[in-house]
């Protein structure tokens, strides 16, 4: 496929933008042309330094005439995140083009596109045989390149205004899960939001952050943000605990790089036994009590 | 107001590993067939934003008559009507020209779906619904609400953030899951009379078909791993145990 101009979509995230700049890199190898949409607040948060960078100040979902309007003239459509969302599959209606969603790998040799289904069952191999195509791009999933273009050039596109931003609530981010080296993970078996105090106390013993599956999220546990798995932080940690977490393929997928898996349930049929590499069947609080106990008593003695 | 949440009846998508099989690209074998997980998040979603007396709430699934007793959960809920479409693929494409000729056929003001089907995990058919439909599409959505003036409040969930949207007109949306749309569980007498509930059959309609990147292959990745039990009869003795074998390897 002989691909010149690429265009990346993305809001002003670097490590996004860095992420989509990479594919973009791949695809080009110095040949061809990588600009970009950003949405963006001011001048100052469009500092991306690709060759076109178009601006809108505007949201996404009140953008897609005016990106579609750009978006025709190029050959592969690289988007992600929120901006991906609200924009991808609309664009890919509104331009026709060709396009391939929820991608975690590509190669790039060959063409070919993977997308995981059925919670990483099943992995789909996509072969487009035509361009433009739009590719959705399942995010941290490659690696990142900051763009690097000498004397980009910058202009601000006029969006509508149908939608009204009429609140932004920031949330508290304060672990980066996906770095933490030691997690401590609970589930449903861990029933209220007080048994999440007794893993933050272990992890804090064991210098870890905690993190949860989503059915522990949905319930309120703990906030969405530590929600490990498919659709929550993919870890890179060397010790993961796994504390009243059945082990559901969309869980497994956010610990596939973790090197080492503990496991406390209490049935023992439980699939996360299958993932991890210690498994004890046990409450999970009495073998919590017993591990701080542990910890503590040599910390004094 | 008429709501209308698209609802996909997907294979369990707890199903281990070791029990799941795949025939021509998809998969089969025995499993249990039930509401998408984030299908049942856009239930309660609309359930919250119904005004009851005033509003109706649809569930529209473009699948199988044998498919009922799973959309019935849905009806146990709390929804009031069921449209079902008769399916023949699961093309993303003609999903949601079906679905929108219904929308319109049904006059449906608020279409809700679940972000992403739990089965092929494809996210598109509701930003295509959308486009055919020419409205706002709002993804990561965790809640709507009506306002004084009749538009409507959506509040989508972001990594960092939350922001409000306030919409004018009919839309489209797609619903992430939050603590505060946890699907309801239903009572008896809900489900009772969820079986009295009315059923709408619809024909499929032609389409053109939407040229998609090709499928080349599916397949199922196998990952191998050793486990050790550890003995739990002392659970003292057994953090000891953990914490030695830990250590030993360098994890700790
Ligand atoms: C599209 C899609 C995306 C998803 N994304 C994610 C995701 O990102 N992350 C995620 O986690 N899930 C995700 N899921 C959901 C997933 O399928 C499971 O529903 C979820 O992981 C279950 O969470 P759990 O293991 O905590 O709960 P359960 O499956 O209910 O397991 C609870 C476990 O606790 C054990 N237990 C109970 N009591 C005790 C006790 N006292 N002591 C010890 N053990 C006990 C039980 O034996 C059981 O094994 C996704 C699903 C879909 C369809």
């Amino acid at each position: 496929m002989n691909v010149k101009n690429i265009l990346i979509i993305s809001d002003n995230n670097t490590e996004r933008i860095s992420e989509l700049n990479f594919i973009a890199e791949q695809f080009v190898s110095g040949k061809g042309n990588i600009d970009a949409i950003i949405f963006a607040k001011d001048r100052e948060e469009l500092n991306v330094k690709v060759k076109k960078i178009y601006g809108i100040k505007g949201l996404p979902v009140n953008s897609i005439d005016a990106v579609a309007n750009v978006a025709k003239n190029y050959d592969l459509i690289l988007t992600s995140g929120y901006v991906g969302a609200s924009l991808g599959g609309i664009l890919v209606y509104k331009l026709g083009t060709s396009c391939v969603f929820g991608v975690n790998e590509i190669d790039y040799d060959n063409f070919v596109f993977k997308h995981s289904a059925y919670g990483d069952k099943a992995i789909i191999e996509y072969k487009p045989n035509k361009l433009p195509l739009l590719i959705l791009i399942k995010e941290r999933n490659f690696e990142q390149s900051l763009p690097s273009y000498d004397n980009p050039e910058t202009e601000w596109i006029d969006v509508e205004k149908t939608v009204e931003l009429v609140e932004e609530k920031p949330v508290e981010k304060e672990v980066e899960l996906d770095k933490a080296k030691i997690v401590v993970g609970g589930g449903r078996g861990i029933g209220s939001k007080e048994g999440f105090e007794v893993l933050k106390k272990l992890a804090s013993l064991l210098n870890g952050v905690v993190g949860a599956s989503r059915a522990a999220v949905d319930n309120g546990w703990m906030p969405h943000q530590y929600q490990i798995g498919q659709s929550g932080t993919m870890l890179s940690a060397n010790l993961y605990f796994a504390f009243g977490i059945s082990g559901a393929t969309q869980h497994l997928s956010g610990i596939k790089n973790v090197k080492c898996v503990v496991a406390i349930n209490t049935d023992e049929e439980a699939p996360i036994f299958k993932r991890a590499r210690y498994n004890i069947v046990s409450d999970w609080k009495e073998f919590a009590t017993a591990f701080i106990n542990q910890l503590e008593g040599e910390k004094n003695g | 107001m008429n709501i209308g949440v698209c609802v996909k009846i997907v294979p369990d998508y707890e199903i281990p590993v070791d029990k799941f099989q795949l025939k021509d690209g998809r998969i089969t074998g025995e499993y249990n067939e039930l509401v998408g997980l984030y299908d049942e998040h856009a239930v309660e979603v609309a359930l919250q934003l119904r005004s009851k007396g005033e509003d109706k709430v649809y569930i529209i699934s473009y699948g199988r008559e044998d498919q009922m007793p799973a959309l019935r959960k849905a009806l146990s809920m709390g929804a009031d009507e069921v449209i079902l479409i008769k399916a023949s693929t699961d093309d993303p494409f003609v999903t949601a020209s079906n679905l929108a000729n219904v929308v319109k056929k049904y006059g449906i003001d608020a279409v809700i779906l679940g972000r992403v089907s739990s089965d092929l995990e494809r996210e598109m058919v509701p930003p295509i619904l959308a486009g055919i439909l020419n409205r706002p599409y709002l993804p990561y959505t965790i809640s709507i609400s009506k306002t004084e003036n009749g538009s409507f409040l959506c509040e989508q969930q972001l990594d960092d953030r939350n922001l409000v949207l306030k919409v004018n007109d009919n839309f489209v949306v797609s619903v992430t899951d939050a603590p505060c749309n946890l699907p309801r569980i239903p009572n008896l007498k809900e489900i009772m009379r969820s079986k009295k509930k009315p059923v709408h059959f619809e024909e499929e309609i032609p389409t053109d078909k939407f040229e998609w990147a090709e499928e080349a292959s599916v397949s199922i990745p196998h990952y191998e791993y050793v486990n050790e039990m550890l003995p739990n009869d002392d659970l003292s003795a057994t953090a000891k145990l953990l914490l030695d074998k830990l250590r030993e390897e360098h994890y700790l």
